[in-house]
């Protein structure tokens, strides 16, 4: 699963090669959530993620663990948006983004795994004898309006 | 009052400033219609004037600072030299009641230019380069003048031989998996031919081949791949002298993908509009000197300057599209050329050598606040505060026929006049153009339809009356949900790692946005009190710049080069009534399934916007119908090739479904 395969990830960057491949299975509290630097003075902005439904998800930013939800983050203002994924045992990870122009709520709607179908992009089934199912595209069409 | 943000010189020139003005353009040059003639001369200055009162100006080939109260009032134009310069559609402006409506690209915008920040508004990494110039954001100063001293300081432009290159009109391409049957062709040739004439007794393979003209061919292509060869490497030496060598996994003398890559830097670099392949723009620019090009590039970046302080528009291009021919009344003046060329006099950059030992003398810091004070010469009598300005957009030659016949073969649908967008102004009983660009139409586009999988289907672009009535700087696209999924999904380095993103870089706002940066909204405006009729039509900027020239199609709006765009739309505020209404709130947000993860698109803005007051009017000409269908179709079609699981769905009706799909109707037929 995927989840487990990026916490194992970020959990071996954090304590490496000291606990080795059990790390994989430790628990998410174990990793040290990540909090950016400030400067004294620095200007910042209050994030906030919380997820529907209310369940203890983990927030990751690149490699980064930033934390659990509900989660409450001071980042400095003006330095750019996060693009984070937020992640639920059971739930199909989600890509979204936190801007820190002004302090942002984000309200994360999770999907249990076995809705996937409820989603927009989910490819309705193939005739069984539909043979194969072509890629669909053609190059170079995407771009501006 | 609607000023613009209010920095230095608009403090500094207090009431003489207009709130139309940019800040960076608190004297715009007289019109030719009887504004008060300026005086002859600036008073000496006897003494230090304080820094943010003070503006650079050359008299005899000599620097100097002058009070910039006084160089307006000698009818100078200022010119915003410093790294904080933005055109004036990113500026801070005020709205109606005076309360300051910040930008919120204008740091980015800023950060871009000045290399120190991304397009996502984070810290650029060290030593990368913003090359953004094709995209609408020019370098600053400081930027340019780095590159100036850097490249002087090199001793490797001396064992190149730029002869060779620019005497190379291109350089073909040849695949590299096709590389080494071409490398054993031409091998076996050479053989052959060497053999025959040392046989003969010939000099060398010309002479062969003028004795014996069966074999002119085979020593014409031998001769070719030799030449080529040369020019190659002689391409590699010239990127590589100017800090664009091709990256890891470049084989010398290959023209691979490592080595394209260089040559796309090298085009960006130097604002070339072509593909990256070595072809005439690109051979021509790599056959100049560093400091030609780093000259160029000076001269893009003032005339930029020059023509948001100015706030004019007059390019030329109606005299190239019209061979000189405007009827009785004279041509329209090519002012950005002329007053360019003023700038550059005035400013003592005649030359590649003045414009270093400028940079020379100017170090880095002297462009966090540096005025130039120039004197141009007086604007058109059509010129004022509110012009009767109009919009014509011909569409040119138009095929509503599907592209592909019955066996899925692609038709051809040739097309002899282009589309074109126009501005004309009205003044003293006549209408002429101002300007006359090249644009975009609708066509043939793939869609994702609700069945999961894409379609094509014909996005055209409106005909008849509309109005501009909103410009939004900045803009955001809403995609819609016929967006094909596969677009809006991208790898990007994330705090360290590779991560799966939202592609923001099409949304906006930004350069790439789909909207460039920046859009005029084409409605039909409501009467009676309903709303305007909004098909989804814009006339926006693009990042997808080669679509443009090269007859390229949109989904229905009309695109122009990014930095037109914004010279246009800054035109049009500065001589337009309008109300500034700045950043616009969205809270937009909406899930999608992308490879069994979920994506979430959130939007926090719509962009900038202004509303011109009145609208300005807009007129979008049929253009000439080809092809057997004098209707478009507006379902969505098949792809040839692929299998669908049932007939395609009906497209979607919403305001960004609809772009284009009223084309060639009555659209007063369909208003609210």
């Amino acid at each position: 699963m995927r989840a487990s395969r990026r916490l194992g990830q970020t959990a071996l960057v954090v304590v490496g090669a000291l606990v080795g491949a059990a790390v994989a299975s430790q628990p998410v509290l174990a990793l040290r959530p990540y909090t950016p630097r400030i400067e004294a003075g620095q200007p910042t902005v209050k994030l906030s993620i919380r997820t529907s439904p209310r369940v203890k998800a983990r927030v990751f930013w690149g490699r980064l663990f930033l934390g659990e939800t509900p989660l409450d983050l001071r980042w400095p203002r003006d330095s750019g948006p996060l693009d984070v994924v937020v992640e639920a045992r059971g739930y199909l990870p989600v890509h979204t983004r936190l801007y820190t122009f002004d302090d942002d709520r984000l309200s994360v709607k999770l999907t249990p795994e076995a809705d996937k179908k409820s989603l927009f992009g989910y490819r309705h089934e193939w005739p069984a004898d539909g043979g194969p199912i072509p890629d669909g595209g053609s190059a170079g069409d995407a771009g501006g309006r | 009052m609607k000023c613009p943000r209010l920095r230095l010189m608009a403090a500094l020139l207090g009431a003489s400033l207009g709130c139309r003005t940019p800040p960076q353009a608190p004297a715009t040059p007289p019109t030719s219609s009887g504004e008060a003639p300026p005086r002859e001369a600036i008073p000496p200055v006897a003494q230090a004037i304080p820094a943010q009162q003070r503006v650079l100006l050359i008299r005899h080939g000599r620097e100097e600072y002058v009070d910039a109260r006084e160089a307006v009032a000698a009818g100078f134009t200022l010119i915003d030299l410093g790294d904080d310069w933005t055109p004036s559609i990113f500026q801070d402006w005020q709205d109606d009641q005076g309360r300051p409506r910040p930008h919120r690209y204008r740091r980015i915008f800023i950060g871009l230019a000045n290399d120190r920040l991304d397009d996502d508004g984070q810290p650029l990494a060290p030593g990368e380069h913003n090359y953004l110039e094709l995209y609408g954001i020019p370098p600053s100063l400081s930027v340019l003048g780095r590159r100036f001293r850097q490249d002087a300081a090199r001793s490797c432009e001396g064992e190149l031989d730029l002869a060779l290159l620019a005497g190379t009109r291109q350089v073909r391409y040849i695949p590299p998996e096709r590389l080494p049957v071409l490398q054993a062709r031409i091998a076996r040739l050479r053989r052959s031919l060497e053999l025959r004439r040392k046989a003969v007794g010939y000099p060398d393979l010309t002479a062969l081949a003028a004795a014996e003209p069966q074999r002119a061919d085979e020593v014409a292509e031998v001769q070719r791949w030799d030449a080529e060869q040369a020019v190659l490497r002689m391409v590699e030496r010239r990127l590589t002298c100017e800090g664009l060598a091709p990256g890891p996994g470049h084989r010398r003398g290959v023209y691979d993908d490592a080595l394209r890559e260089a040559i796309r830097r090298f085009q960006h670099k130097h604002m070339i509009y072509e593909a990256p392949y070595l072809r005439p723009r690109t051979m021509a620019a790599l056959g100049r000197s560093l400091q030609e090009n780093n000259y160029a590039a000076l001269r893009r970046v003032i005339t930029e300057r020059v023509v948001s302080a100015a706030a004019i528009l007059e390019d030329g291009s109606v005299q190239e599209q019209e061979g000189g021919s405007q009827g009785k009344r004279p041509p329209v003046r090519n002012l950005v050329e002329e007053y360019t060329d003023e700038a550059m006099r005035q400013l003592g950059l005649g030359s590649p050598a003045e414009a270093l030992a400028f940079f020379q003398r100017h170090p880095d810091e002297d462009f966090r606040r540096l005025w130039a004070a120039v004197r141009l010469p007086p604007r058109p009598a059509y010129y004022s505060d509110h012009m009767d300005l109009d919009i014509v957009v011909d569409r040119g030659d138009v095929w509503y026929d599907f592209p592909f016949d019955d066996k899925g073969k692609e038709v051809p649908q040739p097309r002899q006049r282009y589309p074109r967008f126009l501005l004309y102004v009205r003044h003293g009983g006549e209408r002429f153009p101002l300007i006359s660009w090249r644009t975009t139409i609708g066509g043939w586009r793939s869609e994702q339809a609700e069945d999961g999988y894409e379609y094509y289907r014909y996005k055209g672009s409106d005909v008849g009356p509309r109005v501009i009535r909103t410009i939004s700087s900045g803009p955001v696209w809403i995609a819609p949900p016929s967006t094909p999924i596969r677009t809006l999904v991208k790898r990007r380095r994330v705090a360290g790692a590779w991560q799966s993103v939202v592609n923001y870089d099409e949304l906006g706002p930004g350069f790439r946005s789909a909207y460039g940066l920046v859009a005029g909204y084409f409605v039909v405006p409501g009467e009676h009190g309903k709303p305007d009729f909004d098909n989804g039509i814009r006339a926006h900027g693009s990042a997808e710049y080669l679509s443009i020239d090269s007859g390229g199609f949109s989904h229905g709006c009309h695109r122009l080069l990014n930095h037109l765009a914004v010279r246009l739309y800054s035109f049009i505020l500065a001589h337009r009534r309008m109300h500034v209404k700045g950043d616009q709130p969205l809270g937009y947000s909406r899930q999608f399934l992308f490879r069994d993860e979920v994506y979430e698109i959130r939007l926090p803005s719509r962009g900038y916007h202004f509303v011109l007051d009145p609208p300005l009017p807009v007129q979008v000409l049929e253009g000439r119908i080809r092809g057997e269908r004098k209707k478009p179709i507006e379902e969505y079609m098949p792809k040839p090739g692929v299998i669908y699981p049932g007939p395609p769905p009906r497209p979607g009706r919403g305001i960004e479904d609809r772009t284009g799909g009223a084309a060639a109707r009555d659209p007063a037929e369909e208003a609210p």
